[in-house]
C-alpha cells in the first residue's frame, strides 16, 4: 500500500522520463547540426588566419632583416665615417706633416691621444692609423697600443690586414680631392669613405677596412689617409637574431654577385649547412632596393620546398649598396608559424564537441532525476546548525516546560539529562541582570505573538560565554513558543578585540589617532560649553629613522614606548591629571596619543590661560632631550614640537591638528629640537611647501622638467668633450624655478629618485639622439643624488638605459658628492664597482668642499675629480684657493684621474688652469647650461670654445 | 545660325550695367594703385646715401715688409676703384696713420709684426691686443692679410656675426679651419689665397740661362716658407720643373744659411730664393730681410728666381709674380660684394688671382752679366735697383 503522496511522486517521475527522452532526441539532433556548423566555421576561420599569418610572417622577416641591416649601416656607415671624417680634417695632421722633427714628437703624441679617444668611444675600431702620402704609418693605435712608424705594406702582423690596408691606401690615393676649373677656381668633390671587406683575418675574425683620404692643404694633393680596421664580429653575432626566424642560410654578397662571407663560419653556433648551399639567383640578381628597405621573394631553385628568401642591401657612406645580406627560410619553417593556429583551431573544435556532449549529459541527467531528497536537506540543515553552533528549543506555555534540542543543550553547556527544563530553570541560565528581560521576552511572545531577540552571557564560574536567543510564537491548536540559541562567544571576543585595536596604539599602548580625534572632539565641545582653552601639542622625534637604521626596528619600538611613557609622566608632572586610551574614566583628562611613525599628540584640556599650554610644551621639550637607554645603548633623541590653541588658532579638531602639525614642521625647518606656537605665517609657509610639493609631483608626472646641457672643454685638445646634464624647471606658475629651491624639497619627499632617474634617462637618450642626427660622440655627466645612490636598482637602471640606447658606457659619467660616498661606504663601494663593471665612469663632484679623503679616492673606482667652483672663483686673487686647486690637480695627476675645474668664467682663470695642467674645465666662459639644440650647435661649431681658448 | 547670333548679341547687351557711374569706385582704386607704384619706383630709383662702412684690417707683418706694401697698394687701389677712398690724399693719410675716418668709410689697420716678433708667446699677446682694439672699433667687416692674421685673428672671429675676408694664405685656405670647402666656405669667412707660380718662374730663368740644369731652394723655416718649399718639392717629385732640384736649405740660423748657401753655390746652377725673413744671428737677434738679401747678392753670383715681386725689388733676378697687389685688390673686391651687394661669405667661393707681371731686376742682371734680350718681349715690369744694396734710409718703410 502506497502513500498517496508517493503515488504522485511516481506519476511525476514517469512523465519526467518521457519528457527527458524527447529532450535527449532533440538534443542529439541539435548536437549534430551544431557540430557541422562549427566544423564549417572553423575551416573558414583557419583558412583566413593562415593567409594573415603568412603575411605577418613575411612582414616579420622583412622587419628583422631590416633591423639587422640598420644595425650594420649605423655601426659601419655613419658611426664609422663620422670619426674618420673628423680626424682626417684635423689641423693636427697638417701641423704634424709641416712641423719640425721636434714639433712632430709632440704632435704625434697629441694625435695618438685623439685617436685613442676615438678608439675608446668606438671599441670596434681594432686599429686606427694616420698614414702619410708615401704609405708610412705616422701615428696610430693598433689593438690599444701605439702603432710603430713603418711602411703600411711591410711588417704587419696579419698579412690579410696588411694587404687590405695597402689596397685601401692605393684606392684612396687615386681618389680626386681637388679639381680646378682651369680659371683659378677650385672645387672639392665630396669625400666618401672607402671600405674594403669583409676580410677574414688570421685569428678568424672578420673585419672591414675603412678609410678617408686627406687633402694636403699646402700642396692641394693627396695628403695621406686615416684608416681604420673595424671588427665585424659583433655584428655577425647580431645575425644570430635571424636564427629565431629559422634562417637556414645566410650570405653576404658583393655587388658583383660573389659571396664574400658566410657568417656561420665566424659564428660557430650557426648551422654549418650554408656552406653547401649556392647563392639563390632570385635574391642575388634582384635589383637594388631603396635605402632601408628589404626585399622578399620565393626561392625557386635553392630548395625543393620553395622556401622564402629575404634580402637587404647594406649601404655605408656611399649611396650604392656595399653588400647584400640574403637570408633563406625553408618552407617548413615558414609554415611552422602556422602550427600554433592549426593547434588552436583543432583544440577549439575538440573542446566545442566535448562541451556539447557534457552539456547534453548534464541536461539529460537533470531531466531524468527527481528533485533532491528532503532527507538530504535535513541532514544538511543539522550539519549547518552544528557548524553555526546553533540549537533550538520549544516552550509550551500549557505545560510550562522547555524542550531543548541536542545542539541547544550543547550550546547552553548543559548535560543530556537537562534536555527538558521548567521555565524558571531555563531563565536561570542567564545572569541575574538578564533574567527579567528574557522572561519578559517569552511572556510577550506568548501573550501578543511578537518576536524578539536577546544576547546575554552564560557560564557561571567557568569562562564567560555569550549566547544569542531568538524567540517566536507559533500558532497552531494552541500557541507554542519556539526559539533558537546560538553561541556568539567568539564574535563577542572579536568585537572586543576590534574595539581595542580601533582605539589604541599597539606599540605604545597609547591612544591612537582615531581615539585622539574622538577625545579632542569631546574636549572641544566641553571647552566651548565651559569657556575654557584647549591645546593640541604635536610632537615629532628628530632623526628617529637613524635609530631604526642603526639599532634595528625593535630598538625603535622600544624608544617609542619609552618616549610615550615619558610623555605620560610629563603630563602628570605638570600637575594635571593624565590619561590615555579608551578608559571611560579618562573622558575629562589630558591625553597622549601616538599618531603613527614617530609622531605623538598631547591633548591639553580645561586650560584657563595659554601660559599653561606653553608650560607643558616647554616641559615636554625639556624632558625629551634627556638620553634614553635603548638596546643597551644611550640614545640622545630630540623632538620638534608644534602647538595650537582653541579658540585662538581654530575651532575644529581638524584645524587645530593641522595647525599644530604646521607649527611642528616650522620647528623642523628652523633646525629641529625646538618648540613653535602656531601663527598665520607658519601656515602660509606650510601651504607654500605643500603647494610646491604638489607642483613637483605634477611636474614629474607631466614631464615639465627640462634638461639643459653645459659644455665641458678639454684644455689640451681645445674642444668640447662633453656636457653636464642639469635639470631646469619652467614652472607654469612661478616661471623658471632655481634648482636650489626645489631639489631640497624633492630630496625630503623622496621625489628626487624618480626625478633623478628621469634626468639620467633623458640625458642618455639625448646622447643617442645626437649620435643619430649628427654622428657626434661626447661624454655626458649626470649628477646622482644621495637617495639615488642608495637605490639598489640604480645599476640595473643604468644598464637598461645603456642597452636601450646602445650608447658606449664610457661616455656616461655619474657625479657623486663626497658626502654621498661617505654615507655608507661599504654599500657605496659595492654599487660603485657594479657601475664600473657596466662601463660607466664615476666622478667626485664639488671636490674639496667635503671630506677630501684620500681613503675615499682609494676605495672608490673614481675616474674624475671635479674641483668645486668656490675655489676657482678667486683662484687669481686668493693664494690659498690657488694652492688648493694646484694641489687637487697634482693629486689627480698622481692618481691617474682626470681633473675638471668647475665655474670657469674668465680667461685669466683659464690660463691659470692650463698652466697647472688641469685637464678639463667647465663654466660660463664656455657656455651656460643650454637646451639640447643649442648644445649640439655649439658642439658642431666649437666656435665659442675656440675663442675662449685661443 | 543668323537667328542664333542675334539672340546672343541681345543677351550680351543685357549684361552691361545700365548705370555708368558704377565704374567710378574701380577707377578711383586703380588710380590710387598706380600712384602708389609710381611713388615706390621713385623712392627706389633715388640715389641712396651710401652707408658708412667700418673696416678693420690686420696685417700679419710690419709696415716695412715689401710684400705687405704690395698687398696694401692693391687694397688701396681697389678702395679707390670702388669709391671708398676719394683721392690719393686719403690713401696717403691712411697709409701713414693706419686710421681714416671719412663720410664713406672708417678704416683702421693693425700690424702683427710676426716676422720679427715670433717667440712662442708673441702671437698670443699680439692677438689679444688686436682683438681688444677690434672689438672697441666695432667693424662691419674685417680683412686679414696673410697666414698669421688668418690663423690667429681668424680663429677668434670664426662663426661670429662679423664677415671676414682674408688674402695671402700660402697653400689652400682650408688649412686653418676657416673654410670647410674651397667652393662653399660654410662660415663667415672667405677670401683670396696664393697658388704660387714656381714652375713658370723657373721656365723664364731657363730661357735667360739655357745652360742651367740644377737648382737649390733657399728659405727660412717659417709658416710662410714651409708650404712653398713643399709645393716646389712636390712639383719636382712629379718631374714638372725644367731644372733638377738638388737640395733645400730651410733654416732660421743665419750662419747655417750662409754656410750652406756658399757650399751650394759651387754645386748648382741656380737658386730659388723664397722667404728669408725669420733668420736669426748667433746672438739670437732677428736679421732683417734686406740684410740677408744684401749678404746674398754680394756673396752669390748665380742666377736666381723668386715667387714674389718683393724679392725682385729686394734684388733677386726675376719672378713670375704671385702678385701681392692682386691679392689685396681681389680681397677688397670680395669685401665690397659682402658689404654692398649683401653676399654671404659662407657661400662665396675662395679665389686665387691670376699671375702678376713677369718682373726682372736690371741691377741684378747686370751683376750676373745676363743678357735680358731673349726674354724682353715677355718682361712686363723692370725693377732698376736692388733695395737690399741701398742704404736703409733710402728704402721705403725702413726706420
Amino acid at each position: 500500500m502506497s502513500h498517496p503522496r508517493n503515488d504522485r511522486v511516481d506519476g511525476d517521475r514517469a512523465t519526467e522520463h518521457g519528457m527527458s527522452g524527447f529532450f535527449v532526441r532533440v538534443l542529439a539532433a541539435l548536437l549534430s547540426v551544431n557540430l557541422i556548423t562549427i566544423g564549417v566555421l572553423l575551416y573558414h576561420a583557419y583558412a583566413f588566419n593562415v593567409g594573415t599569418l603568412t603575411e605577418q610572417t613575411e612582414a616579420n622577416i622583412a622587419q628583422q632583416i631590416g633591423v639587422v641591416g640598420d644595425g650594420f649601416e649605423a655601426e659601419y656607415g655613419k658611426a664609422t665615417a663620422s670619426p674618420l671624417r673628423r680626424l682626417s680634417a684635423s689641423p693636427l695632421l697638417d701641423d704634424y706633416l709641416l712641423g719640425s722633427e721636434a714639433e712632430r714628437l709632440v704632435l704625434r703624441r697629441r694625435i695618438e691621444q685623439e685617436f685613442r679617444q676615438v678608439v675608446r668611444e668606438r671599441p670596434s675600431f681594432r686599429a686606427l692609423l694616420f698614414v702619410d702620402d708615401g704609405g708610412v704609418i705616422q701615428a696610430g693605435i693598433i689593438d690599444g697600443r701605439r702603432a710603430p712608424t713603418r711602411r703600411l705594406d711591410g711588417g704587419g702582423a696579419d698579412p690579410a690586414a696588411t694587404q687590405a690596408l695597402t689596397e685601401l691606401q692605393e684606392r684612396l690615393a687615386a681618389t680626386p680631392l681637388l679639381l680646378s676649373s682651369g680659371n683659378m677656381e677650385w672645387f672639392m668633390p665630396p669625400r666618401e669613405m672607402q671600405v674594403i671587406g669583409p676580410v677574414r683575418l688570421g685569428d678568424g675574425r672578420p673585419a672591414l677596412f675603412a678609410g678617408l683620404a686627406r687633402l694636403d692643404t699646402d700642396t692641394g694633393r693627396f695628403g695621406g689617409t686615416v684608416l681604420a680596421q673595424v671588427d665585424l664580429q659583433p655584428w655577425l653575432e647580431e645575425l644570430e637574431a635571424l636564427r629565431f626566424l629559422g634562417a637556414r642560410s645566410l650570405w653576404l654578397v658583393a655587388p658583383d654577385g660573389q659571396a664574400v662571407l658566410h657568417p656561420p663560419a665566424g659564428t660557430a653556433q650557426l648551422d654549418p649547412r650554408p656552406f653547401l648551399d649556392p647563392i639563390p639567383t632570385e635574391a642575388r640578381a634582384a635589383p637594388a632596393a631603396g635605402p632601408g628597405t628589404a626585399g622578399l621573394g620565393r626561392a625557386l631553385t635553392l630548395h625543393t620546398d620553395a622556401g622564402l628568401l629575404a634580402w637587404r642591401d647594406l649601404r655605408l657612406d656611399a649611396s650604392e649598396p656595399f653588400l647584400r645580406l640574403i637570408v633563406s627560410i625553408p618552407a617548413d619553417l615558414v609554415s611552422a608559424g602556422f602550427q600554433p593556429a592549426i593547434r588552436f583551431f583543432s583544440a577549439v573544435m575538440v573542446g566545442s564537441i566535448a562541451l556539447l556532449v557534457l552539456v547534453s549529459y548534464f541536461i539529460s541527467r537533470y531531466l531524468s532525476r527527481p528533485v533532491l531528497a528532503l532527507a538530504t536537506a535535513r541532514n544538511r540543515l543539522a550539519h549547518a546548525q552544528r557548524i553555526a553552533r546553533l540549537g533550538h528549543w520549544e516552550w509550551d506555555p500549557k505545560t510550562g516546560r522547555v524542550a531543548l534540542s541536542d545542539h541547544a543543550v550543547e550550546v547552553l553547556g548543559l548535560t543530556p539529562e537537562d534536555r527538558v527544563l521548567d521555565l524558571d530553570a531555563f531563565c536561570a541560565l542567564a545572569p541575574e541582570a538578564d533574567r527579567g528581560p528574557l522572561r519578559e521576552l517569552l511572556a510577550a511572545a506568548s501573550r501578543d505573538g511578537t518576536t524578539g531577540a536577546l544576547e546575554h552571557p552564560i557560564g557561571g564560574d567557568g569562562p564567560q560565554r555569550f549566547v544569542h536567543q531568538e524567540v517566536e510564537a507559533v500558532d497552531g491548536e494552541h500557541r507554542r513558543i519556539v526559539g533558537t540559541v546560538q553561541d556568539i562567544t567568539e564574535r563577542k571576543h572579536a568585537e572586543a578585540r576590534i574595539a581595542q585595536l580601533a582605539y589604541s596604539d599597539t606599540v605604545t599602548g597609547l591612544a591612537n589617532r582615531t581615539r585622539l580625534i574622538e577625545m579632542a572632539g569631546q574636549a572641544l565641545v566641553d571647552a566651548q560649553r565651559q569657556g575654557h582653552l584647549m591645546a593640541i601639542l604635536f610632537i615629532d622625534l628628530d632623526h628617529f629613522k637613524r635609530v631604526n637604521d642603526t639599532l634595528g626596528h625593535e630598538a625603535g619600538d622600544d624608544l617609542l614606548r619609552l618616549v610615550g611613557e615619558r610623555l605620560r609622566t610629563c603630563v602628570r608632572a605638570t600637575d594635571l591629571v593624565a590619561a590615555a586610551g579608551p578608559a571611560p574614566g579618562a573622558a575629562g583628562a589630558h591625553a597622549v596619543a601616538r599618531m603613527g611613525g614617530d609622531e605623538f599628540i598631547v591633548l591639553l584640556r580645561g586650560l584657563r590661560e595659554r601660559e599653561g599650554a606653553l608650560r607643558v610644551a616647554r616641559a615636554i621639550h625639556a624632558t625629551l632631550t634627556r638620553p634614553v637607554e635603548v638596546a643597551g645603548k644611550s640614545v640622545a633623541v630630540t623632538g620638534s614640537l608644534g602647538l595650537s590653541l582653541y579658540p585662538e588658532h581654530g575651532d575644529t579638531v581638524d584645524e587645530l591638528v593641522r595647525h599644530a602639525d604646521a607649527a611642528m614642521y616650522h620647528a623642523k625647518s628652523r633646525g629641529r629640537d625646538r618648540f613653535e606656537l602656531y601663527s598665520a605665517d607658519i601656515d602660509e609657509a606650510a601651504r607654500a611647501r605643500v603647494s610646491m610639493e604638489s607642483r613637483l609631483r605634477r611636474a614629474l608626472a607631466e614631464r615639465e622638467f627640462r634638461v639643459f646641457y653645459q659644455p665641458r672643454v678639454d684644455l689640451i685638445r681645445c674642444d668640447i668633450v662633453g656636457f653636464e646634464a642639469l635639470i631646469r624647471w619652467p614652472d607654469p606658475i612661478e616661471g623658471l624655478v632655481p634648482p636650489d629651491r626645489f631639489i631640497p624639497l624633492a630630496e625630503e619627499t623622496g621625489l628626487i629618485v624618480p626625478i633623478g632617474h628621469w634626468v639620467m634617462q633623458t640625458a642618455i637618450r639625448q646622447l643617442r639622439a645626437w649620435r643619430d642626427s649628427s654622428g657626434v660622440h661626447v661624454n655626458m655627466s649626470i649628477n646622482l643624488s644621495p637617495a639615488q645612490f642608495r637605490d639598489p636598482d640604480l645599476a640595473v637602471q643604468v644598464r637598461g638605459l645603456i642597452a636601450e640606447t646602445r650608447i658606449a658606457p664610457s661616455l656616461i659619467e655619474l657625479e657623486l658628492t663626497e658626502g654621498t660616498l661617505f654615507h655608507d661606504v661599504d654599500a657605496g663601494v659595492a654599487l660603485a664597482r657594479e657601475l664600473q663593471a657596466a662601463g660607466v665612469r664615476l666622478a667626485v663632484d664639488d671636490f674639496g668642499t667635503g671630506y677630501s679623503s684620500l681613503q675615499l679616492l682609494k676605495r672608490f673606482p673614481v675616474k674624475v675629480l671635479k674641483v668645486d667652483q668656490s675655489f676657482i672663483r678667486d683662484v687669481l686673487s686668493d693664494s690659498e684657493d690657488a694652492l688648493i686647486v694646484r694641489t687637487s690637480v697634482t693629486l689627480g695627476q698622481q692618481l691617474g684621474l682626470r681633473v675638471v675645474a668647475e665655474g670657469v668664467e674668465s680667461t685669466g682663470q683659464l690660463e691659470f688652469l692650463r698652466s697647472i695642467g688641469c685637464d678639463e674645465a667647465q663654466g660660463y666662459l664656455f657656455g651656460h647650461p643650454m637646451p639640447e639644440d643649442e648644445a649640439l650647435a655649439l658642439l658642431l661649431s666649437q666656435a665659442r670654445v675656440c675663442r675662449s681658448l685661443a | 545660325m543668323t537667328t542664333g547670333a542675334a539672340v546672343t548679341q541681345v543677351d550680351r547687351s543685357r549684361r552691361v550695367p545700365a548705370r555708368p557711374w558704377a565704374w567710378a569706385p574701380a577707377l578711383v582704386l586703380t588710380g590710387c594703385a598706380l600712384l602708389l607704384v609710381l611713388a615706390t619706383c621713385a623712392v627706389l630709383a633715388a640715389d641712396p646715401q651710401p652707408r658708412r662702412q667700418r673696416i678693420y684690417i690686420v696685417s700679419s707683418y710690419d709696415r716695412g715688409y715689401l710684400w705687405s706694401q704690395s698687398t696694401h697698394a692693391g687694397l688701396m687701389a681697389a678702395m679707390r676703384r670702388y669709391d671708398y677712398l676719394a683721392d690719393q690724399a686719403e690713401v696717403d693719410r691712411f697709409t701713414q696713420t693706419d686710421n681714416l675716418d671719412t663720410a664713406r668709410v672708417v678704416l683702421r689697420k693693425a700690424w702683427m709684426d710676426t716676422k720679427r716678433r715670433n717667440s712662442s708667446t708673441d702671437p698670443a699677446e699680439t692677438t689679444l691686443r688686436i682683438m681688444r682694439d677690434l672689438e672697441a672699433f666695432g667693424p662691419d667687416l674685417v680683412m686679414l692679410g696673410d697666414d698669421n692674421a688668418a690663423k690667429y685673428i681668424g680663429a677668434q672671429l670664426l662663426d661670429t656675426e662679423v664677415p671676414v675676408v682674408f688674402w695671402g694664405i700660402n697653400g689652400l685656405p682650408l688649412k686653418y679651419g676657416l673654410v670647410d670647402s674651397m667652393d662653399r666656405p660654410g662660415h663667415n669667412v672667405t677670401g683670396v689665397w696664393q697658388p704660387g707660380y714656381f714652375r713658370e718662374g723657373l721656365e723664364y730663368l731657363k730661357r735667360l740661362v739655357p745652360e742651367a740644369r740644377t737648382f737649390a731652394i733657399l728659405a727660412c723655416d717659417s709658416e710662410t716658407a714651409r708650404p712653398k718649399v713643399k709645393q716646389i718639392q712636390a712639383l719636382a717629385a712629379d718631374g714638372r720643373l725644367p731644372l733638377l732640384l738638388v737640395e733645400t736649405v730651410q733654416t732660421n740660423d743665419f750662419e747655417t744659411f750662409k754656410r750652406r748657401t756658399l757650399d751650394l753655390a759651387g754645386r748648382v746652377d741656380a737658386f730659388f730664393v723664397l722667404n728669408h725673413d725669420t733668420l736669426r744671428d748667433a746672438t739670437g737677434s732677428h736679421v732683417d730681410t734686406l740684410a740677408v738679401g744684401r749678404w746674398y747678392l754680394e756673396q752669390v753670383r748665380k742666377p736666381e728666381v723668386s715667387n714674389e715681386d718683393q724679392f725682385v725689388r729686394e734684388g733677386t733676378l726675376l719672378t713670375a709674380n704671385n702678385s701681392g697687389f692682386n691679392q689685396g685688390f681681389m680681397a677688397f673686391e670680395m669685401a665690397y660684394d659682402v658689404l654692398e651687394q649683401g653676399l654671404n661669405p659662407g657661400l662665396m667661393r675662395t679665389r686665387a688671382p691670376e699671375r702678376g707681371p713677369l718682373m726682372v731686376n736690371r741691377e741684378r742682371a747686370s751683376m750676373l752679366g745676363i743678357d735680358l734680350a731673349p726674354l724682353a718681349p715677355l718682361i712686363e715690369e723692370y725693377v732698376d735697383a736692388a733695395l737690399a744694396l741701398r742704404p736703409p734710409a733710402e728704402v721705403p718703410g725702413q726706420p
